[in-house]
């Protein structure tokens, strides 16, 4: 009888632990498409501590220095510090589809290995935060980002999908 | 009946008076012949000026891909500021490389359209009326002026045999602070590389630009509040005096076109 009525306690333990957590879970769900709804360039607002300090760049930039066309992304945030010797970078872009996310994973791949090589033996501080960059493709989102946080920058943006 | 011819006689006498007392009409002056008003008086507008930046390409290195940055900043709060402008630079980039024909893998290389182009590839590519060119500084140029000068007859050989229709400005090297200086005085030989760079601008029949005396203090150096690395990066108001030089240049082009036509 005793351990009936403990299995009985359990069960019913394990009962409301599943509701509470499928009710924390719609919770979230809301916000998640908050954030979702925000364009790249409100995200950046968001994630990057430093977003008031850095340079916007636009579409015609993203076209003469990586080559990647207008009809490859959908969105897209491109930033730079305000020096332009200081090696901090943040570029992300959602494509329309995985294969043009794989396009612009390849532009922006060769521009980082550019940069590098044009800052190494040259702007060492810069060199260091390039070198060391967070390049990744998420399945249509791609981003680059070099700075002292880039991980936990590039972990927020991919969140963010 | 006499009053009535008498007022007729009147009224076509008066018909046949006032053609010639009505002024002449202006008869067109052929352009030719017209006095052109001098070129410093005609009125240029900043609209006109970026739109005369929108048919420009800037190469060079590290110190104009910051002025590169300097334009985006500007645009954050004017985006008509020189928008259109292209620009192929790359930090480290030397005039020697500038020179040469095709671009090694090896070396740091300018970019257009994302590919690694030769100099003169991106000019061709890029279909600019102007050019302004600004490279020098990591060759260390004004130790080998001869060199120098040298790479600039070939990049200006290697540009207007693909390019024939584009105007080439090559401007001064920029000059370096005191602490650039401790081991060495390059302030002489900048000055003589920019002399001799001039000379050669004038033989080729391209433009020389003077961006250096403008940011020189009365020691020639390049003073602290227009360097951002006490060295030879400028900071944004060593930049605005760089831009300034480059709107006026514009504007005088822009005279030169429309007293031309």
């Amino acid at each position: 009888m005793k351990n009936t009525n403990r299995l009985i306690a359990l069960i019913l333990a394990c009962v409301l632990l599943c509701t509470v957590t499928a009710a924390c879970a719609e919770e979230a769900a809301p916000a998640g498409e908050a954030v979702q709804a925000l364009s790249l360039e409100e995200l950046a607002a968001v994630i990057l501590p430093d977003f008031e300090d850095l340079v916007p760049w636009y579409e015609e930039d993203l076209l003469d220095i990586m080559g990647i066309e207008g009809d490859d992304y959908t969105d897209f945030v491109y930033l730079t510090d305000d020096s332009g010797m200081e090696g901090r970078e943040v570029i992300v872009l959602y494509c329309p589809s995985p294969e043009a996310a794989e396009r612009v994973l390849a532009s922006v791949t060769a521009y980082l290995a550019r940069r590098v090589k044009e800052t190494q033996n040259y702007l060492p501080d810069a060199w260091e935060l390039l070198d060391k960059a967070v390049l990744a493709q998420d399945g249509a989102t791609v981003l680059m980002i070099s700075g002292p946080d880039a991980a936990a920058e590039a972990e927020a943006f991919l969140a963010a999908e | 009946m006499k009053d009535i011819l008498k007022k007729m006689l009147i009224l076509l006498l008066v018909m046949a008076v006032l053609p010639v007392c009505a002024p002449a009409e202006e008869t067109a002056v052929p352009p030719q012949e017209a006095a052109s008003a001098p070129a410093e008086e005609i009125e240029v507008t900043d609209e006109e000026v970026n739109a005369f930046f929108s048919r420009a390409l800037f190469i060079g290195d590290s110190v104009t891909s910051q002025l590169r940055v300097r334009i985006k900043e500007i645009q954050k709060k004017d985006k008509s500021f020189m928008k259109g402008c292209r620009y192929s630079t790359a930090q480290s980039y030397m005039l020697y490389n500038g020179s040469r024909k095709n671009a090694s893998s090896n070396n740091v290389n300018l970019t257009l359209g994302g590919e690694e182009l030769p100099l003169w590839k991106c000019v061709k590519k890029a279909g600019a009326d102007y050019v302004f060119i600004l490279l020098g500084l990591n060759d260390y140029v004004g130790e080998k002026i001869e060199k120098g000068i040298g790479w600039v007859d070939r990049i200006i050989d290697l540009c207007l045999e693909g390019s024939p229709d584009t105007k080439l400005v090559f401007m001064s090297l920029t000059p370096v602070t005191r602490s650039f200086c401790r081991k060495k005085d390059y302030r002489t030989m900048w000055d003589n590389y920019n002399a001799a760079l001039k000379a050669k601008c004038e033989e080729r029949g391209v433009y020389y630009l003077d961006i250096a005396t403008s940011l020189k203090d009365e020691d020639g150096y390049l003073p602290k509040k227009y360097t951002s690395d006490g060295r030879c990066h400028l900071s944004s108001d060593g930049l605005d005096i760089w831009l300034g030089v480059l709107q006026d240049f514009a504007r005088d082009r822009i005279r030169e076109e429309r007293a031309a036509q």
